[in-house]
């Protein structure tokens, strides 16, 4: 399943609604990159399995003076495990982030 | 032939090169003595010698073949120290390569952009067509062969970009390294795992490795231009209350998903029992969603068409409350 998120919202709202996507559609997120037209990210789910735990979603932004690298091995990704780094829109700009879980 | 004053000028130009050369040298601060991978004594070397590593390493088996739980408590202190040894003997080295790599392209840049100016300062000032029919050659000759440089050997790419990526596929290995000494024992994370996660950490520091990672990165953002939207239906933003109604929804739902799933395998009499109380709820709650559904429909696909009920609330999101109501949650006052 492919939706598009407005890349207008910020990094939370874009969070929430992806979390709330994959609650609602018993998905969970595979993907999330930058659309080819206006600011828009394309989202790509997969199933998941009756009985399946979908941990919590969690993005973080990575600064430009930092790596992927460093923030999967920072505290704020203790016990999470990474389920893509890309360049989304967040708030019309074009972000660094890893998506963990 | 070359007149006097054309040969006066090109002497000029290349004299005052090589002193720019040794005028602008900009390199590093001085390397702390202990940091220093030449400064040795005779007790003493930063450096992890051979004979050192092959004592170390010797020992390091003998304490795994061991097998009990003190040897292997020592051996996995041993392989952590002989990490690192290297691990510090890798750093310095790619330190070094990493200054001189950036002083090197500097400096030919700058040699580079002198010689270009010199040769176009010559021509242009120089008498007689034979002369600067000549240093016009020159000057384009020059001027491929640095392209040449530039495409061979460095594809075009700025070193900032070059060795960015390589400082990123360094700290990625190191993440790992790091990781598993930290948390694996040598059964998990033996030393020659982690000798090989080394050789990886040594050639994520080189020139080819940042090409290749950039020229991976090129192939991304090309594969990223190709994420089409054209067709793909848009997510509104979900709110707040959105999110803790679905997560309120869920959260009953799995409770019914897990009670089944479980009597799939354990089939005692509780966790049967316990599947048949969810099975009837969740049929209940089908009912009052989908009033025409049968209800003789297999457990299996009870659960399935509940899902797509919940489904539903993806794009109406005013299915959320329908749902609230259908699976018995009470509704807050924001909601």
């Amino acid at each position: 399943m492919k939706r598009t998120i407005d890349g207008n919202a910020t990094l939370e709202e874009q969070r929430r609604t992806l979390r709330f996507a994959e609650l609602a559609s018993f998905k969970k997120l595979d993907n999330y990159e930058m659309g080819d037209i206006g600011e828009l990210n394309v989202a790509s789910f997969i199933d998941t399995e009756i009985g399946e735990k979908v941990p919590e979603l969690v993005i973080l932004e990575v600064p430009e003076s930092r790596t992927p690298a460093e923030i999967i091995s920072s505290p704020f990704a203790a016990g999470k495990r990474l389920i893509f780094d890309s360049t989304v829109f967040i708030e019309g700009k074009e972000t660094k982030i890893v998506a963990l879980r | 032939m070359f007149k006097k004053s054309s040969l006066t000028v090109i002497t000029i130009v290349f004299i005052s090169l090589s002193g720019c050369s040794r005028v602008v040298k900009v390199d590093r601060p001085r390397v702390p003595k202990v940091l220093d991978r030449d400064a040795v004594n005779e007790t003493f070397s930063i450096q992890y010698a051979i004979d050192e590593f092959e004592k170390d390493y010797k020992r390091y088996k003998t304490l795994v073949l061991n097998g009990d739980d003190a040897s292997l408590g020592l051996a996995r202190i041993l392989r952590d120290v002989m990490i690192d040894r290297i691990r510090v003997d890798v750093e310095l080295n790619y330190r070094e390569y990493e200054a001189r790599l950036f002083a090197g392209r500097a400096a030919f840049d700058s040699v580079a952009d002198f010689l270009e100016l010199g040769l176009a300062l010559a021509t242009t000032i120089s008498n007689g067509e034979r002369v600067k029919t000549v240093l016009g050659a020159v000057s384009t000759a020059f001027k491929g062969n640095r392209l040449s440089i530039n495409k061979n050997f460095f594809r075009e790419r700025t070193i900032e970009a070059i060795v960015s990526k390589m400082q990123e596929s360094r700290e990625k290995v190191k993440a790992r390294i790091l990781r598993n000494m930290l948390e694996a024992s040598v059964k998990n994370y033996s030393f020659e795992a982690g000798w090989t996660d080394l050789v990886e950490f040594f050639y994520a520091g080189t020139l080819q490795s940042g090409l290749q990672a950039l020229t991976a990165d090129a192939g991304t953002a090309a594969a990223r231009a190709k994420a089409r939207t054209e067709g793909v239906e848009q997510l509104r933003i979900a709110s707040l209350q959105d999110l803790e109604m679905i997560q309120k929804i869920r959260a009953e739902h799995d409770k019914l998903e897990a009670a089944w799933a479980t009597a799939r395998t354990n089939t005692s009499p509780q966790a049967v029992a316990a599947s048949n109380e969810a099975i009837t709820k969740a049929r209940q709650i089908l009912k009052r969603l989908d009033p025409d559904s049968r209800e003789d429909l297999p457990e299996r696909e009870v659960l399935l068409r509940l899902r797509s009920k919940i489904s539903e609330s993806l794009d109406d999101r005013s299915k959320l409350v329908e749902l609230m109501e259908a699976y018995g949650i009470p509704q807050t006052g924001n909601q």
